[in-house]
């Protein structure tokens, strides 16, 4: 099969893998005890009103019937309306998405060089002082409560040294292209925002990272160790190529796609860290959306929040895996 | 004399496994790391058990509602012989919520981990054995749990059901169970195709009986394994939800609830709130982390070398 086609395949079976993902969350916004018709119309409005709204979102409607309504809305990005922010969900989304989006790209472009290179360093120092710390520094994130560690920063780098801020994402650029603060700056060339907004977004995404970084270095780790005892690397030593050729190019391709996997994997973590670190941080993006939604009970909005971040992690999974194929030619694909 | 008899022959019978544990307690003195994880541990269950005898002061309960005694003049004091961890704004001793607060971690690990290695193991190992549709069905609902971060899955069921104590432990065992069942499926998998199970099912022995008396006996190590990295992770998480308000209520002696009240204290300051809950929950999950781990290492022969 070729690449293409598995492509197509992979995107194929995602389908019944967002309708598994709509049933869960329809069911749980089923479970919810507040009347949703009783929310919109607001604790004044007289039963008529009630009901009206009742009959024009199918409440009273059987229960696979409105999921028919359910799932068509949330093809059509019609995904119910947030009441605390009084507009649709959609819209919100759309707007605080890629405040996580610049955050999370942050946070993997932390914890993937260095968890990387951590593991490296274990694997090849194994046993001895380096690895030791390196692992006791690995089992420390993924034991770290992330919000405990966010709050640590703060306290340290903000209230006592002053050298970062501690809420929010800067200055918006002048230009708006792309919704990530930095990236934009650059292309506006908006010097004066680029430095504000990288001022900003180090203690959240070194916070978020951690956990995603503890996860890379013990894999790429344990893989490594793995390598580095086969054949191949015996005869590349005794060809007298260098350590570093020998680590870096012979051994460490092969380490990385167990490596690769497992970031698929961490992404979730990342998400989840996402809610708590942007609650921690006010950093304006879906997580701290649903952190305020929760205490205004906002159902839409957690729900919308929760679907989103589902989805996203369906997509970055398969990406995980389109690249693995790609990666490892021995994988036979589609099976 | 018949209890000597007794003994003698349960080592007898037993030989293999008593040779077996002994080993294994050999390999654990000689990790230091996993050997850290079990003293750890014990030290954390030996505080839970004997909290009322470690703090100083001491909740009182109307309602099943926790109170605990304050003094309005001793407003966020910082540590001092007095109060080792300090004061929170009421006036509360910190260092007594903290030693009150591990009860209450670990009933919530190990009730949700308890449970969802219940179900897991109860439909993993129909779900492997019998094979056939059901196993597909149960299959593609675990891909469906599985299509969500765990974190986001359970704060939304938490906040469809209530915030609360209670509503958190049954998001986290509705977010945990599929985990198990699919561990349990693969082992039962593997498991299946052993000569004894053959050999039982050819006897005319029931299905219900070879999964209880010889599938699920012999698939559980792995499951353990899991279920013990799990605790740490679940009382992760578990504070994560109060953290973002669903969980306890305020002023209880739950560790994530009182990182959450601190949390405003701390920009100005007043670091101790936060600091030492958060410190017990990092120590808790690290202590289950470095024992798992070190367990995996040993129950895994490929990894004795």
């Amino acid at each position: 099969m070729k690449l293409w086609q598995y492509i197509a395949r992979r995107l194929l079976l995602l389908l019944p893998v967002i309708i598994g993902v709509t049933l869960i969350t329809f069911t749980i916004s089923f479970v919810i005890p507040a009347d949703p018709a009783r929310a919109w119309a607001g604790q004044k409005a007289p039963p008529s009103t009630v009901e009206k709204i009742r009959e024009e979102y199918h409440l009273n409607d059987p229960v696979y019937v409105q999921y028919y309504y359910y799932i068509t809305g949330v093809f059509t990005g019609n995904w119910g309306y947030s009441h605390s922010e009084k507009r649709p969900v959609a819209q919100c989304l759309a707007d605080y998405f890629p405040a996580t989006f610049e955050l999370t790209l942050w946070a993997m472009g932390i914890a993937i060089p260095t968890g990387i290179y951590l593991g490296v360093v274990s694997a090849v120092k194994r046993n001895k002082i380096p690895d030791h710390l390196s692992r006791i520094f690995a089992l420390s994130g993924v034991s770290m409560p992330i919000f405990w560690l966010g709050l640590l920063l703060i306290l340290l780098f903000y209230t006592y040294l002053g050298w970062f801020p501690a809420s929010g994402r800067g200055i918006a650029p002048a230009h708006t292209y792309t919704g990530l603060y930095i990236l934009d700056s650059i292309l506006s060339l908006d010097w004066h925002a680029f430095v504000d907004d990288l001022w900003h977004i180090i203690l959240p995404s070194i916070t978020l990272s951690y956990a995603t970084l503890a996860v890379i270095t013990r894999m790429t780790r344990s893989s490594m160790l793995e390598v580095l005892r086969l054949d191949y690397i015996k005869t590349a030593k005794a060809k007298g190529l260098s350590d570093k050729v020998v680590i870096y190019r012979h051994a460490l391709r092969n380490a990385l796609i167990p490596t690769l996997t497992v970031s698929g994997l961490a992404f979730a973590g990342l998400l989840g860290g996402a809610v708590l670190t942007e609650t921690i941080f006010a950093w304006p993006g879906m997580g701290r959306y649903a952190y305020q939604a929760i205490s205004t009970l906002d159902y839409p909005a957690i729900m919308g929040v929760t679907l989103l971040m589902a989805i996203i992690f369906v997509i970055a999974n398969l990406i995980v895996d389109i690249m693995y194929a790609y990666l490892d030619p021995r994988i036979k694909l589609g099976e | 004399m018949a209890e000597i008899e007794a003994t003698r022959s349960f080592a007898k019978t037993h030989e293999s496994q008593i040779k077996e544990f002994k080993y294994i307690l050999h390999l654990i003195r000689k990790s230091p790391l996993t050997l850290a994880g079990l003293i750890l541990l014990i030290f954390i269950f030996l505080v839970a058990v004997f909290a009322p005898w470690i703090a100083p002061y001491h909740p009182t309960y109307v309602g099943g509602q926790q109170y605990w005694p304050y003094d309005a003049s001793k407003m966020l004091d910082p540590p001092s012989w007095q109060h080792l961890f300090g004061t929170d704004d009421m006036g509360h001793d910190i260092f007594s919520m903290v030693v009150y607060g591990t009860r209450e971690a670990l009933y919530i690990g190990f009730i949700v981990v308890i449970v969802a290695m219940l179900i897991g193991v109860l439909l993993g190992a129909y779900s492997g054995y019998i094979g056939g549709w059901f196993d597909e069905v149960m299959m593609r609902i675990c891909d469906m749990f599985f299509a969500f971060p765990g974190l986001i899955l359970a704060m939304a069921i938490t906040a469809a059901l209530g915030p609360g104590l209670q509503n958190v432990m049954y998001a986290l065992m509705v977010v945990w169970w599929p985990a198990y069942t699919r561990i349990v499926r693969g082992q039962v998998l593997s498991v299946k195709e052993n000569q004894y199970i053959e050999a039982a099912r050819a006897v005319g022995i029931s299905r219900f009986k070879i999964i209880w008396k010889h599938v699920i006996p012999n698939s559980l190590p792995p499951i353990l394994v899991q279920a013990t990295m799990d605790l740490g992770n679940v009382i992760l998480t578990a504070a994560g939800l109060a953290f973002l308000g669903l969980g306890a209520a305020a002023y209880t002696a739950d560790w994530g609830v009182m990182v959450s009240q601190g949390r405003s204290w701390l920009i100005s300051g007043y670091w101790w709130w936060s600091t030492f809950p958060g410190l017990a929950i990092f120590i808790t999950v690290l202590a289950f982390n470095l024992f798992g781990d070190g367990i995996r290492d040993i129950l895994d022969p490929r990894l004795r070398r």
